[in-house]
C-alpha cells in the first residue's frame, strides 16, 4: 500500500493533466489551476526542506570536525547575514511608498516643492534630496532634482585631445558649453565609452560626445512621481519613489552587489582558464571528426571576436571585392543555421521521443526510480 | 622538446589567459562591432516595429555568474524599450538570485529615460512554482504575482490595470543562462502563441537556432556579442548615448579568442611535428 498509493496518484494526476490539455472546457481549466496552486505550495516546501537539509549537513560537518569544516561556519554566516540585513532594512524604513493626502494635492504646481507637501511626503517615509522641483508630466506630477541638458558645438580638435583619466584645467576651459560651468572645485574625469566620451564629476555630470559632433550634458536625475489626474482630483495619491529617493533595502542591496555578485561571478569566471587548458590538450586534429570540430570551433571563435571578424578581416581581406565585408559572420551563421541546426534537431527529436517514452513508463508505473526504487 | 610543449604545464596557459583578460579589462579597450548577426537584427526590428504604450515582458533567468554576458543585453533592451515609450514588466521566472540585479537595472535605465515605476514599468520578481507559473500567467498574471517586489498589489500599479495576461503583452524576452528557454517556447509560445525572443549565453545559442528557424522565437541575442550588436543598433538610432558594457566586453572577448585560437594552432603544430617524428622513427 505504501508503494501503490503514490503510483496510483501519479498515474491518475498525470493522465488527467494530459487529457485536460485536449479539453478546453472551463472545468478542465479550473482543475489545472488547482493543480498548479498545489505545485506552487509544494515548491515553497521544497525550499524549506532544502534549507533544513543544508543546516543539518553543515551542523554535522562542524560537529564531526571533518576536513575543511571551517567552511561550514561561513555557510551559516552567509545564511544568517542576509535575512538579518533584510530585517534591519525593514525596521529602518517601514514604508517606502508615501501617500499624499488629497487636501495637499491642490498645492502642487510647476516649480519648487511646497514645504507642506514636502513635510507630508517625508512623514510618509519618502527620503527627499534638499532641493527638488515639481513638474506636471501628463497625468502625473514628477518630483525631481534639477535636470539639465545642454548642447554645444565642441570642436573635433578638442575631442581629439581627450584622453582617459583626469581632465586638465586647459582642456576644461576649452569646452564651450552653453549655460554650463563645469564644477571647478570637483575633479572631472574622462572615460572612453565606445564611440563616446563620458565626462564625469562626482557622479553628477555626464558629458557625452556623440559621433564627434554633438555634445550633451545632463545631470543625473532622481525622481519621485505622484500619479493621478491633472489637475489633481480627490483622494489620496500614491507616490512612486525612484531608488535614490528611498533607502529601503540598502543593506541587502549592498551585500548582494558587493559580496554575492563578485563571488558568484568569480567562481564562474574560473571556467575561462580551464577551458583554455582543456582546449590546449583536447583540440587536436587526431581524426577527421576531431578536425571538423576543431575547424567549426575556430571559425566560431573568429567570428565572435569583432577584433578578428571586423577590424582584422577588413584590414587583410578588405580589398578582395568578391568576399563580402561580413564574411566571417556569414560563415558563422551558416554553420549554426545549417549543419549545427540539423544536428541539433536530430538530438532534440531524439530527446523528445525519449521523454515521451520515459513519461509513459512513469505514468504506467513501470519506471519507479522517482520513488527512490 | 616537442613532448615538453605538448605536455605544457597548465599554469603557463592560465598565465596567458590572465594577461589577455586582465589587460583589456583594466584598460577598458572597447572593440565596437560593425556587422550584426541576423538573430540580433530580427529582435531589434521586432521591438522597433512596436507602437508607444505596447508592453514588453522581460524575464531574467540568470544569476550573477552569467551577468557579464546577459546584463549588457538587459541594459540595451531596456534603453530601446524606454526610448520607444514601451511599457516594461520585469520578472524572474526561473532564478531567484537575480531579482536585485534586474530591479536595480530597471530603476537605473528608467531614470535615465525619465520613466516612472508604476505607469511605465514594474518589477514582479520571483515566485516559486516553475512551470505552473508560466501557464497561469497565460490566464491571469495577478494569480501568480498578486504583488510586486515592493509588496504593492498589482491592482494598485497603474500599468497593470490594463494587463491581465499574455494577450496584453506584445513581446516576452527571456534572458537566460539556465534551461528556461525550452519551457517558454514549448508552453508560452506553443500554448498561447505569445511572441517570444531570447537573450542567452554563448554556449546556448546552437540549441536554440531550430526554434528561431521555425519562427517560434523572433530573435536571439547571442551572448556578449549580441549585447554589443544591440548596443551598436540602439546607439546608431540615437536611442541612448550611454556607452554599454557590450563594446568593452568585446575587447576582452576578442583578445581572449585570439589567444585561444593561437593556443589551438600552436598545440596542433606541435602535435603534427610529434606525429611525423614518431612515424619517421617507426
Amino acid at each position: 500500500m505504501k508503494r501503490q498509493i503514490p503510483i496510483i496518484l501519479c498515474s491518475l494526476l498525470g493522465f488527467c493533466l494530459v487529457v485536460r490539455y485536449f479539453i478546453p472546457h472551463r472545468l478542465s481549466q479550473d482543475f489545472e489551476s488547482t493543480v498548479n496552486d498545489w505545485v506552487r505550495i509544494l515548491a515553497v516546501f521544497a525550499f524549506v526542506i532544502g534549507l533544513g537539509s543544508l543546516i543539518r549537513v553543515h551542523l554535522r560537518r562542524i560537529a564531526m570536525k571533518v576536513s575543511h569544516w571551517q567552511y561550514s561556519i561561513v555557510v551559516f554566516v552567509g545564511l544568517l547575514l542576509m535575512p538579518l540585513a533584510a530585517l534591519v532594512d525593514f525596521v529602518k524604513t517601514p514604508n517606502q511608498l508615501a501617500s499624499l493626502p488629497a487636501n495637499l494635492t491642490s498645492k502642487l504646481q510647476n516649480g519648487p516643492l511646497p514645504a507642506t507637501v514636502r513635510q507630508a511626503l517625508t512623514e510618509g517615509g519618502l527620503s527627499l534630496p534638499p532641493v527638488v522641483t515639481v513638474e506636471s508630466v501628463g497625468k502625473r506630477w514628477k518630483i525631481q532634482e534639477q535636470r539639465q541638458q545642454f548642447a554645444t558645438d565642441a570642436s573635433s580638435e578638442i575631442i581629439t585631445q581627450l584622453d582617459q583619466g583626469k581632465i586638465d584645467r586647459i582642456l576644461r576651459q576649452k569646452f564651450s558649453v552653453r549655460d554650463l560651468q563645469l564644477p571647478e572645485s570637483i575633479e572631472v574625469t574622462v572615460q572612453s565609452k565606445g564611440r563616446r566620451w563620458l565626462l564625469e564629476s562626482g557622479a553628477l555630470w555626464y558629458l557625452l560626445i556623440y559621433q564627434n559632433q554633438i555634445l550633451t550634458v545632463s545631470r543625473d536625475t532622481t525622481a519621485a512621481y505622484i500619479v493621478g489626474p491633472n489637475p489633481v482630483g480627490s483622494g489620496d495619491l500614491p507616490v512612486y519613489a525612484s531608488r535614490k529617493f528611498s533607502k529601503q533595502g540598502s543593506s541587502v542591496n549592498w551585500l548582494f552587489l558587493n559580496v554575492y555578485v563578485p563571488l558568484d561571478a568569480t567562481m564562474f569566471s574560473l571556467l575561462a582558464f580551464f577551458i583554455a587548458s582543456a582546449a590546449y590538450r583536447a583540440f587536436r586534429a587526431r581524426t577527421m571528426d576531431a578536425t571538423l570540430l576543431l575547424l567549426a570551433g575556430v571559425i566560431l571563435m573568429f567570428a565572435n571576436a569583432p577584433l578578428l571578424a571586423n577590424q582584422f578581416w577588413h584590414s587583410v581581406f578588405g580589398g578582395l571585392n568578391f568576399l563580402p565585408d561580413a564574411f566571417p559572420t556569414l560563415v558563422k551563421d551558416w554553420i549554426l543555421q545549417v549543419p549545427g541546426m540539423a544536428a541539433r534537431r536530430a538530438i532534440q527529436i531524439g530527446l523528445a521521443l525519449g521523454a515521451i517514452s520515459q513519461s509513459l513508463r512513469i505514468l504506467l508505473g513501470i519506471d519507479r526510480a522517482w520513488m527512490g526504487e | 622538446m616537442i613532448q615538453k610543449l605538448l605536455s605544457l604545464d597548465r599554469r603557463w596557459i592560465f598565465l596567458i589567459i590572465a594577461v589577455v583578460v586582465f589587460v583589456p579589462a583594466i584598460l577598458k579597450i572597447p572593440v565596437p562591432v560593425s556587422t550584426i548577426s541576423n538573430s540580433t537584427q530580427q529582435l531589434y526590428d521586432t521591438i522597433e516595429g512596436f507602437e508607444p504604450g505596447e508592453v514588453v515582458m522581460i524575464s531574467l533567468d540568470y544569476g550573477p555568474s552569467s551577468m557579464a554576458e546577459l546584463q549588457p543585453q538587459l541594459t540595451a533592451l531596456l534603453h530601446h524599450c524606454f526610448a520607444k515609450d514601451l511599457r516594461v514588466i520585469g520578472i524572474n521566472w526561473a532564478v531567484f538570485d537575480s531579482v536585485l540585479l534586474g530591479q536595480n537595472e530597471f530603476d537605473r535605465v528608467a531614470r535615465l529615460h525619465g520613466k516612472t515605476y508604476g505607469p511605465d514599468y514594474c518589477y514582479l520578481g520571483y515566485k516559486p512554482g516553475g512551470l505552473p507559473n508560466l501557464l497561469d500567467m497565460g490566464k491571469d498574471i495577478s494569480s501568480v504575482y498578486p504583488k510586486d517586489v515592493h509588496n504593492k498589489s498589482l491592482t494598485d500599479i497603474p500599468m497593470m490595470k490594463a494587463i491581465k495576461n499574455y494577450d496584453h503583452i506584445s513581446l516576452v524576452v527571456d534572458l537566460a543562462s539556465v534551461g528556461s528557454p525550452p519551457f517558454w517556447i514549448n508552453y508560452v509560445y506553443g500554448r498561447f502563441q505569445q511572441t517570444l525572443a531570447l537573450g542567452v549565453t554563448g554556449v546556448m545559442i546552437s540549441e536554440l537556432y531550430p526554434a528561431l528557424d521555425a519562427g517560434q522565437i523572433v530573435g536571439i541575442l547571442p551572448g556578449l556579442l549580441g549585447a554589443a550588436e544591440y548596443e551598436y543598433l540602439i546607439q546608431d538610432a540615437n536611442y541612448t548615448m550611454e556607452g554599454g558594457d557590450g563594446a568593452t566586453g568585446m575587447g576582452i572577448q576578442s583578445f581572449l579568442h585570439v589567444a585561444l585560437i593561437l593556443i589551438i594552432v600552436f598545440c596542433n603544430i606541435a602535435f603534427f611535428i610529434d606525429r611525423r617524428n614518431r612515424s619517421n622513427i617507426a
